[in-house]
């Protein structure tokens, strides 16, 4: 069942009735009954795998906190028994075991995640090598594995709890229901955003009362990822779809507004479905984390990425950056670099690499095919540029006698950081790399007789449909302005119940009439669905 | 507000949806059904030759028989089915005169907008719901049926007067489902039989043959299967002989009036607006005073001329007809 479905409207009435008819401490019952029925719509035989998740990152998290407390326990009752070096040594001794558990947990998740997303991709490269290097002809066929709805999301979710638990920022939740309830909870299941344990357990456990602002608020939020998604994401994905097919007929200003269409339909169909998942979680009363914060204002790629998918970002930081720039590995490699290389290799080593690492993984994570690697490793590529032209950049700001507060030096980063990433998004939707490479190319070329009146048959977008894409996307910019001074909803709030209920019903009106759905429009399933 | 918010909901949906006053006026037979005072004796059930070719107001200023043409542009048998079974829920007949030109369509589906047509003015109802799921193209949803929004909301950018003028009332654009069409077009080819797709009826048009015959054996109601006349096309042999065949079997009269043309009066020079394909309004006249005239003569069929409540309610119909109104 997609997020934007009527049926999906149905749905969450019937739980929202069911939820608040319940007392309060049956509530989550409720929400997980739902989250398994939800599941359960996609294909019954997936949540096999959601259970597997769930019941691994359980029974580890579980063995590893009780490990704590027969520490703790032994310790305690050993206290004056043991010298400083045996409680050293028995600290350590199970740290090790639940090092083992971790890895066993970590090993389990991932291999079928991997197993599950990439094993097809690795037959076919294995295919085409052994092909080329031994002329061998015989394919090993392709089990054609499909992925379990929203796996990436959970996975990550629960490895990052049995890691917090491991680390013992969070003690381990022991009743599995409720664990599994925070890895399957239906409006973040599909997309995240990626939850923290820590944060959600509050919010999926505590006492909750029916508040019509609250509900209010969560249908704002629901209306306002529908424009998002459908009005903008879902009108322009048939035009990028088709320039990037057919890059050879289009001329480079096409091109270029491709790639400009795209950015918002991307960020219009992941940001407009993180919006409804929200939306939704807010009229259960759970306060789920945001996962954007208006990206396309950022001035650098470092601050794009800080606010775009911020959960998976914080995600990659905590369990990948972090834990790599403290191995012991990479620092004796530093220091390696730093006597045989000079001080600033030496200095440089311990954080490029785990950067390079994370973001081969961030590729990997959005896609099994080389291409997003490739956008990966670019990322990271002008991340590192970015930082050590750092200096070089305030120089000549110096010189132009230009300051970090003025407005037309942060248009200027604004305008910058949203082309360069924007470009850099052509890999989502080409086949290859190379392709990728082509159409940035072809971008500059071919602007000859180029004629503005060719736009609506070219694009083969109406005229009425394209003013009504660019109209949501200056709204979807103005909102965004605005937004820098505080939640537009929040105030909307605090007026009286006839203006609300006006702007619940235009913003509903404006959605069911210029979305792009129905047998009228191509509507295309989320995008971040599929990972 | 929840009252408030269901009357615009509903707005919305009215407004969005074609009107069918001006132009693909079949469109609106559906619904115009309801809106009948006084109940119909007869239904003549079948696809646009029916609505062309079988004029109430002749056969209520002839022989006395009250009717209604439920028909739409290509309707299939499914949905004849479901038009007979909607009617008998709501009202009374006496009769089913089914004309099987649209039975000789093989595909499962007919294109969207014929469903539309014939669907989205059925009332609310179980029957409703059974029409859909079997007339909706795996394309089409359960949903875009229920909220018509849904499919066309994309006409914002087609939406004119005609819209908002008849956005709470529609006028009755038919006279009893008959729309009279005023134009000629003669007939230019020579009448050939189409051989070269001659076939059995298909499985699902007899399936559904089959559920018509059963429901008005079911309900009392007498039971005519016709073919009403025109130019082209001409059906196959085998085809024709599969539905006499199927006819017979289930007991059931079947006339083909294409046989009968020159004792109707038939000129396809002038009683056609196509050519051939379907009658006109001179065409019609000729044809119902014929089919009239069968019908009182083979069948049990009131006169209500005599009755004033019917005569009332019929006199202002027929001032409607000839008025043009």
């Amino acid at each position: 069942m997609s997020l934007i479905s009527v049926e999906f409207l149905f749905f969450c009435a019937f739980v929202l009735l069911l939820y608040y008819l319940v007392k309060d401490r049956y509530r989550w019952i409720v929400l997980l009954l739902s989250s398994l029925v939800f599941y359960c719509l996609a294909g019954p035989k997936y949540v096999l795998y959601l259970l597997f998740s769930a019941t691994s990152v359980y029974t580890g998290a579980r063995l590893i906190d009780r490990m704590n407390d027969t520490r703790d326990a032994y310790l305690s009752e050993h206290k004056d028994g043991l010298n400083r070096e045996e409680k050293k040594a028995y600290k350590a001794s199970v740290k090790k075991k639940q090092k083992r558990i971790l890895f066993l947990c970590v090993l389990a998740n991932v291999l079928v995640l991997f197993t599950l997303k990439y094993l097809d991709f690795g037959i076919a490269y294995f295919n085409y090598y052994r092909l080329l290097i031994t002329g061998n002809t015989n394919l090993v066929p392709q089990p054609g594995l499909i992925l379990p709805l929203g796996i990436s999301f959970y996975t990550f979710q629960s490895l990052g709890y049995v890691i917090d638990v491991y680390y013992g920022k969070v003690k381990s939740e022991r009743n599995y229901f409720r664990f599994l309830l925070f890895i399957s909870f239906f409006p973040q299941v599909v997309q995240g955003p990626i939850s923290r344990f820590s944060a959600l357990q509050q919010e999926l456990f505590s006492e909750k009362r029916f508040e019509m602002e609250r509900i209010t608020s969560g249908l704002y939020r629901i209306l306002w990822g529908l424009f998002k998604k459908l009005i903008i994401a879902d009108r322009l994905s048939s035009y990028v779809a088709r320039s990037a097919a057919f890059r050879m007929d289009y001329k480079g200003p096409y091109l270029l507004l491709c790639i400009f269409f795209y950015a918002f339909q991307i960020y219009g169909d992941f940001s407009g479905g993180i919006d409804v998942a929200i939306g939704v979680a807010e009229l259960f009363g759970i306060r789920l984390t945001e996962n954007f914060e208006r990206p396309f204002f950022s001035k650098s790629i470092a601050e794009y990425w800080r606010r775009w998918h911020i959960t998976l970002g914080t995600w990659f930081r905590d369990y990948i950056f972090y834990p790599l720039s403290v191995n012991k590995g990479i620092l004796n490699l530093g220091k390696w670099c730093k006597k045989h290389l000079g001080e600033a290799v030496g200095k440089r080593v311990p954080v490029y690499l785990p950067m390079i690492a994370v973001w081969a993984l961030t590729g990997m994570w959005h896609g099994s095919e080389s291409k997003f690697i490739v956008w990966g490793l670019l990322n990271c590529t002008f991340l590192i540029l970015g930082t050590e032209f750092e200096p070089l950049s305030k120089r000549i700001m110096e010189k132009l006698s230009l300051r970090e507060d003025m407005l037309i030096v942060k248009l200027y980063r604004i305008f910058k950081t949203f082309w360069l990433m924007a470009f850099l998004r052509v890999f989502d939707f080409v086949k290859t790399p190379k392709d990728g490479f082509y159409l940035m190319a072809d971008v500059f070329k071919r602007w000859d007789s180029f004629d503005l009146n060719e736009i609506y048959t070219t694009l083969l977008l109406p005229k009425e449909e394209l003013i009504v894409a660019l109209i949501a996307i200056a709204v979807l910019a103005a909102v965004s302005t605005i937004q820098r001074k505080g939640s537009i909803r929040a105030k909307i709030l605090t007026k009286n119940a006839w203006i609300q209920y006006a702007g619940l019903i235009g913003l509903a009106a404006v959605v069911l009439i210029f979305g792009s759905y129905g047998l009228g429009y191509d509507a295309q399933s989320f995008i971040y669905m599929k990972f | 507000m929840g009252a408030l918010t269901l009357f615009l909901f509903l707005s919305v949906n009215l407004l969005f949806m074609p009107k069918y006053i001006e132009e693909n006026k079949d469109g609106r037979i559906t619904e115009e059904f309801y809106r009948e005072k006084m109940n119909s004796d007869v239904l003549f059930v079948g696809s646009s030759t029916v609505f062309s070719a079988i004029n109430p107001i002749v056969l209520w200023e002839e022989y006395g028989i009250t009717s209604f043409d439920r028909a739409n542009a290509s309707q299939t048998a499914w949905i004849s089915y479901f038009m007979i079974k909607d009617a008998v829920e709501v009202s009374d007949p006496e009769m089913v005169v089914l004309d099987l030109s649209f039975f000789r369509y093989e595909d499962d589906y007919v294109e969207e907008a014929a469903n539309r047509k014939a669907i989205d003015g059925m009332r609310p109802s179980k029957t409703k719901f059974q029409c859909i799921q079997a007339a909706r193209s795996p394309d089409e949803t359960y949903m875009d049926y229920v909220f018509p929004i849904g499919r066309f909301h994309s006409r914002w950018q087609y939406l004119n007067a005609e819209d908002w003028k008849y956005l709470y009332y529609k006028p009755t654009v038919s006279y009893n489902g008959y729309l009279p069409s005023f134009d000629v077009e003669p007939a230019q080819a020579e009448r050939k039989t189409q051989v070269e797709d001659d076939s059995l009826m298909s499985d699902r048009n007899a399936l559904f043959l089959d559920n018509i015959i059963t429901i008005c054996r079911e309900n009392d109601l007498q039971l005519l299967l016709i073919k009403i006349p025109s130019y082209q096309p001409k059906w196959g042999e085998i085809f024709d002989g599969d539905v006499r065949m199927i006819a017979e079997d289930a007991g059931v009269r079947y006339v083909d009036f294409d046989e009968e043309t020159e004792a109707i009066g038939l000129d396809y020079s002038i009683d056609t607006d196509d050519g051939g394909g379907h009658l006109n309004d001179a065409g019609s006249a000729k044809f119902t005073k014929y089919l009239g005239n069968f019908l009182v003569s083979n069948y049990q069929l009131q006169d209500h001329r005599e009755d004033p409540a019917y005569s009332k309610i019929w006199k202002e119909k027929c001032e409607r007809y000839h008025n043009g109104e």
